[in-house]
């Protein structure tokens, strides 16, 4: 049985066993990503400065310029929040093998988590609202377990999605369990 | 095997349970007991809410005794009605491999168990029970507790047989054994199912000297906690109460006493606290291990034990996902070790602290020879006991150095500078305890791996030392920070199916050739991992 294992990373062909390489996630994932929580922050700053400078129940100025100033040192911070999860979710990848599926991720801690297919329970497919509008798609793959212990590549093309999701199902360890 | 046939068990009025039959039974009417004690024990836990309502009709109670008298009769009855309202409705089936049981009165709650799907079986017997040698049964299914199935008021051997059965069903279920099943369509054992009735070995017994010093080393406060839980707020407030009775008399105490005479009343205080605490303890651990055994049939570990309700867990050992071996100080000096060896953690979050122990197997306060012992059928050819561990990068203290201690020093140094109170010297002596528990967190730290396991160590004043098959494992995370990666280091995490445990630290090609062969040994023979 041992000599028959192979765990090629899927679509190429090298040798016995290949350390896994990070494919990066569709290229637009990051830019929507960000988009995404520019405009939530931009529509909280919005909401914000219409309770601050709204006329029916006029705030004392000095509670105004307080207010401001909360206001910009907030939004600083979720602009560098952003800023930081745009890289971080550019630094993301993935790779399918025949026998495991790897994420890689983390700007400053680096990490690769690998998910032997023989050990996975069941797997999603997830689309949200805008996911479905730039044709995307999040990959979950749950194995035995904390609940917590899910484990999910964001930002796949969502053919490319249902293809890895397919080929997992087609694996033979993964029919064994029915 | 004895079998309740289906003549004679028609014939007893009391177990009325058969195998085969695909009707609806009705429990034995003690069961009634049961649901007695359940009404009973939700009542207490809301009679805390109402007793200022008590107070306050205190005197209209003095004044009128019969009128109070007959609502708690009125109550008493309610509760007796509905227990046995609950009784009559409760019914459970065995068919065709599942167990169903319907239940409730109000809320209709019907729960379908596959035996495949039952992870755990679990025999009770609270005290009201055990005079009749009747017993109930819980079994998990390994997913919420919503799904947990309840078989209350079984005869004892019944029971037993029962669990037996599941437990021959599950193994001959067709996941990885080329055997086929032993049974019929109706999930009964064929007539040859001696291998059911597997002989049990008792592996390991506690006396109560183990148990006071399991009480002694361990804090088993929690149960006897738990038990109290209902008081908690009342006990709290009357020691309040007489707390602030006292509180003048500590001050002028204070203000007038010398410095050594209200050190001996803090340190006086103290022991009595640990004295009291270490009593609970003791108490907690009693009722929890009393008449301990472990045994073990071809297959799997049994744990009997308890005081008040006698608690009986069996664990398979093909569902043991990790041993740990876990020894506070106390345990290091007086050389015992308490061996746990954990299953699947899904029900572990909801159930709640008392409960907690009651899916695992432990074992309180054993040698390490038992231990070995007792870890080498699950796991075979373990090395825990002696395995020489590998220590991890020193470049652990200085992260924890630089990270934990050193901002910890410059904030009280901070508030020393600027406040009187505070001397050089006390921040001084933190900061070397800080120190040197890091120094001795790392000293504690190691890992080993040979074909089959990798071991971790870990602890500080305390040791716990885990044994992790390696076919088991879930998945595993490598991960580097900015200055691991300069330094060549890694962490490591490995998940089982049990929780994760971690490596902190280790040298890159160690790091990597761990992690490639332990992707290598689930992915190349996709050994079950239950």
């Amino acid at each position: 049985m041992e000599n028959t294992f192979s765990n090629h990373i899927l679509q190429f062909d090298d040798s016995q066993i290949q350390s896994p390489e990070a494919t990066p996630l569709a290229e637009h994932y990051a830019v929507v990503n960000a988009t995404v929580s520019i405009v939530t922050l931009l529509i909280i700053i919005t909401v914000a400065l219409v309770a601050i400078f709204q006329p029916i129940w006029p705030m004392p100025d000095e509670a105004r310029t307080v207010a401001v100033y909360i206001m910009i040192g907030v939004t600083a911070f979720f602009a560098l929040i952003i800023l930081y999860g745009y890289f971080a979710e550019k630094a993301k990848g993935y790779c399918v093998r025949e026998q495991d599926i790897t994420l890689f991720k983390g700007l400053i801690f680096r990490k690769v988590i690998t998910q032997p297919i023989c050990r996975i329970q069941h797997i999603e497919v997830k689309r949200g609202p805008v996911d479905r509008k730039v044709n995307l798609a999040k990959l979950h793959v749950y194995s035995a377990g904390d609940i917590a212990q899910t484990f999910e590549i964001p930002g796949l093309d969502v053919t490319l999605a249902n293809s890895i999701r397919n080929e997992i199902l087609a694996h033979k360890d993964m029919q064994h369990h029915g | 095997m004895d079998n309740i046939t289906e003549s004679s068990a028609k014939q007893q009025t009391n177990s009325d349970i058969d195998v085969d039959d695909n009707s609806w039974h009705r429990v034995s009417p003690l069961a009634i007991l049961y649901f007695i004690e359940k009404l009973f024990l939700g009542l207490l836990n809301n009679v805390f809410y109402m007793l200022p309502m008590l107070v306050v009709l205190w005197d209209e109670i003095k004044a009128n005794p019969w009128i109070a008298a007959a609502i708690i009769g009125a109550i008493i009855a309610l509760i007796t009605t509905f227990a046995i309202w609950s009784f009559i409705v409760f019914r459970y089936r065995l068919s065709a491999g599942t167990v169903e049981v319907k239940s409730g009165i109000f809320s209709k709650k019907h729960v379908n168990l596959p035996f495949n799907r039952i992870q755990n079986v679990k025999i009770e017997q609270p005290f009201y029970y055990r005079m009749f040698n009747y017993s109930s049964m819980a079994f998990d299914s390994g997913g919420s507790v919503n799904q947990e199935a309840r078989l209350i008021a079984l005869p004892l051997s019944f029971a037993k047989e029962l669990q037996n059965e599941i437990n021959a069903f599950k193994s001959a279920s067709p996941i990885t054994t080329t055997e086929t099943a032993s049974f019929d369509a109706d999930g009964n054992p064929s007539t040859t199912a001696s291998s059911t009735a597997a002989i049990e070995t008792i592996e390991n017994t506690r006396s109560i000297g183990d148990l006071v010093l399991h009480g002694i080393t361990s804090n088993r406060i929690y149960i006897i906690l738990a038990a109290a839980a209902p008081f908690v707020n009342d006990i709290f407030e009357f020691f309040g109460e007489k707390l602030e009775g006292f509180g003048i008399d500590i001050q002028s105490r204070i203000d007038n006493d010398s410095m050594w005479q209200i050190s001996i009343y803090v340190i006086s205080l103290f022991l009595i606290v640990i004295g009291l605490m270490t009593i609970l303890s003791i108490l907690g651990a009693i009722i929890m291990f009393f008449g301990y055994t472990l045994s073990r049939t071809d297959d799997k570990y049994i744990r009997r034990s308890g005081l008040i309700t006698k608690h009986e867990v069996s664990v398979p050992f093909s569902r043991i996902q990790i041993a740990i071996m876990k020894q506070d100080f106390l345990d290091i000096l007086f050389g015992r070790i308490n061996l746990r060896l954990d299953q699947l953690n899904a029900q572990i979050a909801n159930a709640n602290a008392s409960q907690s122990g009651t899916n695992k197997i432990i074992v309180p306060s054993v040698f390490a020879y038992e231990c070995r012992d007792i870890i080498a059928h699950v796991f075979p050819n373990h090395g825990l006991i002696e395995v020489d561990f590998k220590a991890i990068s020193t470049r652990f203290i200085i992260r924890y150095i630089s990270f934990f201690v050193v901002p910890i020093t410059a904030i009280l140094s901070y508030s020393a500078y600027h406040n009187e109170g505070l001397s050089a010297w006390v921040v001084l002596v933190i900061a070397g305890l800080l120190s040197a528990m890091v120094y001795g967190r790392w000293l504690r730290w190691g890992y080993q791996y040979n074909d089959n396991y990798l071991y971790i160590r870990k602890g500080l004043l305390g040791r716990n030392r885990y044994c992790l098959p390696i076919a088991k494992k879930q998945r595993i995370t490598y991960s580097q920070s900015l200055f691991m990666r300069k330094n060549k280091l890694v962490s490591l995490k490995i998940y089982l199916a049990s929780g994760s445990y971690t490596i902190p630290m280790i040298d890159e090609d160690h790091a990597k050739a761990i992690y490639n062969y332990v992707l290598y040994k689930i992915e190349s023979e996709a050994k079950a991992w239950m």
